[in-house]
């Protein structure tokens, strides 16, 4: 037998053996594609602050990470990070939790702090059901989708979280499914960097729950599902709303400077302090 | 026939894996289509995948950056061919 060990290892706990997810789940690729960002922009563990919810998606950086990590309450990781970025301006910080914790119970917090366009690097993960609980319908569930809360199927529309965030007002906003896991890296090697808010959405396969409720069965009939029904943004111009209806559209949504918020209030605090 | 060199060395972490009947990600990236269901099973009580013939890798990395459970390493040995899996943008 090998001995190779996984390049990204060293980036996690020692003691932490195998990821938390259920099998073929796409939490996995998410959490490598960060990693591999951060490897790629040869980053320090050390300059990075990890937050997260609670929800599947909520274990990728804690406890797997070797880093500052910090498990919040539900829906509050931006609430939390807004305070760690403010108060440690130097430091990279980093949001991962899922579409139930940061679109449904902390909707707010993640409009406003695009609003405010805080330095913060938000990796969504959207599995478009509240998959740890069971299974219930989320706010980014399709409609029509026949879940445990919603048995003749879900009568609700669907959140498109990527252009609400970019309406908000984010630097930088990106979507991709784990089937586009190069470009995610890409992407969330963008967001790191951008000085501002930057969201990057991952539509990400959850077999078991998901799986179940949509018939769509296992972890490759999802990603078949993802490489057959994503659209380039670029592409959409052509297309009518109607042929949009059943599409991922992925892609850099937005991508532009702006103010930031910690930058601007450094300079009111120098100001302050500069004058008698 | 002269076999094929190998570009990348494919190294499966069988402890690390959640299984090819649950999951399968790899066989389904791979674009040479090398990964089959291992016949021993690991201490979690899942079957990981092995490598059928190594010569015909073509060094894309896919199953490493899918894998969702860190199980597979793809080190490189020569410029690895392009990727299977959709990347119109890699030039960006």
């Amino acid at each position: 037998m090998s001995t190779s060990t996984h390049p990204l290892k060293k980036y996690t706990r020692s003691h932490i053996m195998r990821t938390t997810t259920c099998p073929g789940c796409g939490i996995g690729t998410v959490s490598q594609a960060i990693l591999r960002a951060i490897d790629e922009l040869e980053l320090d563990m050390d300059d990075f602050v990890f937050v997260s919810g609670i929800g599947c998606s909520a274990w990728i950086p804690s406890p797997f990470y070797n880093a500052d990590t910090l498990h919040t309450t539900h829906g509050r990781p931006i609430a939390y990070a807004t305070g760690v970025k403010l108060g440690l301006p130097d430091k990279h910080v980093m949001v991962v939790s899922g579409d139930g914790d940061l679109t449904a119970i902390g909707g707010n917090h993640l409009i406003h702090a695009a609003r405010r366009n805080i330095d913060l690097t938000v990796v969504l993960v959207n599995n478009g059901i509240y998959a740890m609980t069971g299974g219930q319908t989320a706010p980014t569930t399709p409609r029509g989708l026949t879940t445990i809360t919603s048995p003749h199927g879900t009568l609700e529309h669907t959140f498109d979280i990527s252009p609400m965030i970019a309406a908000a007002g984010a630097s930088f906003v990106a979507r991709w499914t784990t089937y586009h896991p190069r470009q995610m890296t890409r992407s969330i090697k963008k967001g790191i960097q951008k000085k501002g808010f930057a969201l990057i959405e991952a539509v990400s396969q959850c077999p078991v729950q998901y799986g179940r409720a949509s018939n769509l069965g296992d972890a490759v009939s999802m990603l078949t599902y993802f490489k057959d029904n994503s659209v380039r943004i670029s592409k959409t111009q052509k297309m009518d709303a109607a042929e949009l209806q059943s599409k991922i559209v992925v892609g850099e949504f937005v991508d532009t400077e702006k103010a930031e918020l910690t930058t601007e209030l450094a300079q009111v605090k120098n100001k302050l302090r500069a004058s008698p | 026939m002269q076999k094929k060199s190998p570009k990348a060395k494919v190294t499966i972490i069988a402890e690390s894996c959640k299984g090819m009947d649950d999951c399968g990600i790899c066989r389904f990236v791979c674009p040479k289509d090398l990964f089959e269901a291992c016949k021993e099973m690991n201490a979690t009580g899942y079957y990981p995948p092995e490598i059928k013939d190594e010569s015909d890798c073509s060094g894309c990395q896919n199953c490493m950056i899918c894998c969702p459970d860190f199980a597979i390493v793809a080190e490189k040995k020569t410029d690895g061919a392009p990727n299977s899996l959709e990347d119109e943008d890699a030039e960006q």
